[in-house]
């Protein structure tokens, strides 16, 4: 990396880290957290607190709309960095962003681990107890690196700023504002706000719940199905959902840098990204 | 057809609109479930409403500050497009009370003419995001 790329890289970090959305999406993916603490049913909390990451990686997004929007003006063909060079360090300023979502994660974690864990299943299936896995933790972190990612190839391709925002906003909202509409079968393994635990069919609504293991966490026939499931968290599929993610980060990353990346980025990350989709696919509970 | 209509129509900013029913129509394709729909509402209004005001931006406005057109006029022309298209998206895509999105596009043009048309944008957004974000009822129906 050449001193100017790092000196454009620190600059815009400044910019970003400056930026008000990302600060703004920290305060309300706290207040969307406050809010589940009172669970309407168990594992409310446990899927819910990483879809309410979702308005801090909107705002990750808006910046890096901010940040690379100054790409749209023009610069002349003999400036001293060439394009590729301006996106990278662009790119490369988006680092903090990401940093600072898995300081918070971290504080997450360590919150929920400080209070015992949280709830998962119901009676008699049930514990207090649940953490979330290493694979699971990590998928935030990959999602902020998404989201640095995704603002800058929507407005490399839009073209406008309000137009990338107002795109991501609903992007964004529709992946975690709604996640659950996109965590059913199959959709689970593309989306990228991918949440657990997952519930699969073990017996009709008159199966006698004690022939189950006792180690099952269980759900009982209710207001959303007729028949008991059982809550599994896979942290195998959050793994392969997460190198998922990073094949999707580098297909992204391709859209956004023009250049001599391009080619071998687009490589690295469908062979990424197919492998994660078919071993989701291998591994599912 | 007036003279106004056709450079009208190719000076305003489509892409937003275009996005948002991209967006839109792909979210319906893919959930065809009218209750999963409706869990959209707020978000879909919020942005219809944002793209409709992004497409009155006037990059123009201060090379024509001093044309006999005034710039309410040539707001007023733009929406006179912009308007229809965006409810054209939106019961194409969503459907539903209308009442959420007028309220939303309104107060957005509204506050565009007098705080700029960025402002205008961030209005229904941030009430959208900020209801998701608390849990408000934010279905304006």
């Amino acid at each position: 990396m050449t001193t100017a790329t790092a000196e454009l890289a620190r600059l815009e970090g400044r910019r970003m880290l400056r930026h008000p959305a990302p600060w703004v999406g920290v305060a309300l993916a706290l207040l969307m957290s406050w809010s589940l603490w009172d669970e309407a049913w168990s594992g409310q909390r446990y899927g819910g607190l990483l879809s309410a990451t979702a308005p801090l990686l909107l705002g990750i997004s808006l910046a890096s709309v901010s940040a690379f929007g100054r790409e749209l003006a023009p610069v002349a063909a003999e400036a001293p960095m060439s394009r590729e060079d301006r996106s990278i360090a662009r790119l490369l300023a988006g680092l903090p962003l990401v940093l600072v979502a898995a300081v918070l994660l971290t504080a997450g974690a360590v919150c929920v681990r400080s209070i015992g864990g949280l709830t998962l299943g119901d009676e008699p299936g049930h514990t207090d107890h649940a953490q979330y896995t290493l694979p699971e933790l990590v998928q935030p972190v990959l999602l902020a690196g998404f989201a640095v990612a995704i603002g800058a190839a929507v407005v490399h391709v839009v073209r406008q700023r309000l137009a990338a925002g107002i795109v991501l906003t609903l992007g964004w909202f529709l992946v975690g504002g709604v996640a659950w509409i996109f965590n059913g079968p199959v959709l689970r393994w593309i989306t990228p706000v991918q949440v657990q635990p997952v519930a699969v069919r073990i017996g009709d609504w008159d199966a006698d719940p004690s022939t189950f293991p006792e180690s099952w966490l269980l759900t009982p026939p209710g207001q959303y199905q007729d028949y008991w499931t059982r809550v599994v968290v896979s942290p195998a599929m959050a793994a392969w959902h997460d190198v998922y993610l990073v094949g999707v980060i580098a297909l992204t990353v391709a859209v956004a840098v023009p250049g001599r990346t391009r080619r071998p980025m687009v490589l690295a990350g469908a062979v990424l990204a197919a492998a994660g989709l078919v071993m989701q696919q291998v591994v599912a509970p | 057809m007036s003279a106004w209509m056709w450079p009208t129509v190719r000076s305003i900013s489509w892409a937003p609109l275009a996005g948002v029913a991209a967006c839109l129509g792909g979210f319906v394709a893919l959930v065809t479930d009218d209750q999963l729909t409706s869990s959209i509402t707020g978000i879909a209004a919020a942005t219809v409403a944002a793209a409709v005001v992004a497409g009155t931006h006037d990059p123009a406005a201060d090379l024509l500050a001093a044309s006999p057109t005034s710039a309410l006029v040539r707001l007023l022309r733009r929406l006179l497009f912009l308007g229809p298209a965006g409810l054209g998206v939106w019961v194409a895509t969503i459907g539903g009370a209308l009442l959420g999105l007028l309220v939303l596009a309104v107060v957005g043009v509204a506050v565009s003419t007098r705080a700029g048309v960025t402002a205008g944008v961030v209005v229904p957004l941030a009430w959208t995001v900020l209801a998701w974000a608390t849990g408000l009822d934010w279905e304006l129906r």
